[in-house]
């Protein structure tokens, strides 16, 4: 008794003499993933998300607000009011100060 | 002052600004950590047709997406409770000037030792000299004395105005009837420019501010002058 279909002898199709194949449910291909896509999806994504905004971050602070915080105490480490102004002055920009025209 | 296609603030004149600027490049960063992290989610989301449509309680995304903007908001609220603090000390001030706001001027008054006054009207654009910069300059300026504490008194004796100039993050409002108190230290010698902050009529745009920082010694030389001059 023929219980499936795939177990009749091909040749019986084919019309090959003297030889017999079968085939088998077992060869077939692994089933595919149905549930939990999503959730997969963002277990890839999120540590992707939030270390692109990391990084994001970080190259702002170290690209701009520390430059910005050295260029600003740099600035100020060595600076001299007096030879400052006294440029500004021989500039002419001041109103209450005139310059010397040294 | 501003330079053409300026995008950021000025460089900073004074203490309480510097500390402004950093503030804001802190609120900056957490704003593009944020907007980076809810961008990048929105193109992953919207890039997919999966979806789950029976999600009920998750417990543990909420506590998550409670806490971690809770904590955002620490770090942001810290740093800006610091330096309002730090904005309202007012020590020892070595002078007081008053800014009164007028339509369409600004008078000063430095009633500390003499009775000096004066005003302050912006030189129109056909009267500037080769250099000096449109609506921003003055024919009087408000001197003061480079790195000393200055207590500046505004009012107005008209319609409202706001005296600012955001290169020493100074911002107040001139209300007539009231004396709003600010201080500002001067870090370096130099002009600083600033323009009224509140609609008060047809030459708003037009009444400009301008300090000017000098060492002491000259500051009571010109201050010598201007009584003499009065």
């Amino acid at each position: 008794m023929i219980s499936s279909l795939w177990s009749v002898p091909i040749d019986h199709f084919l019309g090959l003499a003297g030889r017999e194949f079968y085939l088998y449910s077992t060869m077939s291909l692994a089933k595919p993933a149905m549930r939990g896509l999503l959730g997969k999806r963002l277990r890839f994504h999120l540590p992707i998300a939030f270390g692109l905004a990391l990084l994001a971050a970080g190259t702002f602070k170290f690209g701009v607000t520390e430059p910005r915080k050295q260029a600003y105490a740099d600035f100020y480490k060595n600076y001299d009011t007096t030879k400052e102004f006294n440029s500004m002055r021989e500039a002419g920009i001041f109103e209450s100060v005139r310059p010397t025209g040294k | 002052m501003a330079h053409p296609s300026q995008l950021g603030f000025q460089d900073a004149a004074s203490p309480v600004m510097e500390e402004l600027l950093h503030f804001h490049d802190h609120a900056l960063m957490i704003v593009i950590l944020i907007s980076t992290l809810v961008l990048y989610i929105i193109v992953a989301m919207v890039s997919t047709k999966l979806t789950n449509k029976y999600i009920l309680d998750s417990q543990e995304i909420e506590i998550v997406w409670t806490v971690l903007p809770a904590v955002i908001l620490i770090l942001i609220a810290l740093p800006s409770l610091r330096i309002l603090y730090l904005m309202d000390e007012i020590n020892d001030p070595h002078l007081t000037i008053k800014a009164m706001g007028h339509q369409w001027y600004w008078s000063y008054e430095y009633t500390d030792y003499e009775n000096l006054g004066f005003d302050s009207y912006m030189i129109p654009t056909q009267d500037l000299l080769p250099g000096q910069f449109r609506l921003l300059e003055t024919d009087h300026r408000m001197v003061v004395p480079v790195e000393s504490p200055i207590r500046i008194l505004v009012s107005a004796e008209d319609v409202l105005h706001s005296w600012a100039v955001p290169s020493m993050g100074i911002k107040m409002d001139a209300v007539p009837g009231r004396l709003n108190q600010t201080a500002f230290v001067t870090s370096r010698p130099g002009l600083f420019y600033g323009q009224c902050s509140e609609i008060c009529g047809a030459n708003h745009s037009f009444m400009p501010i301008v300090i000017e920082a000098v060492p002491l010694e000259h500051f009571e030389k010109w201050s010598t002058v201007m009584l003499q001059d009065a």
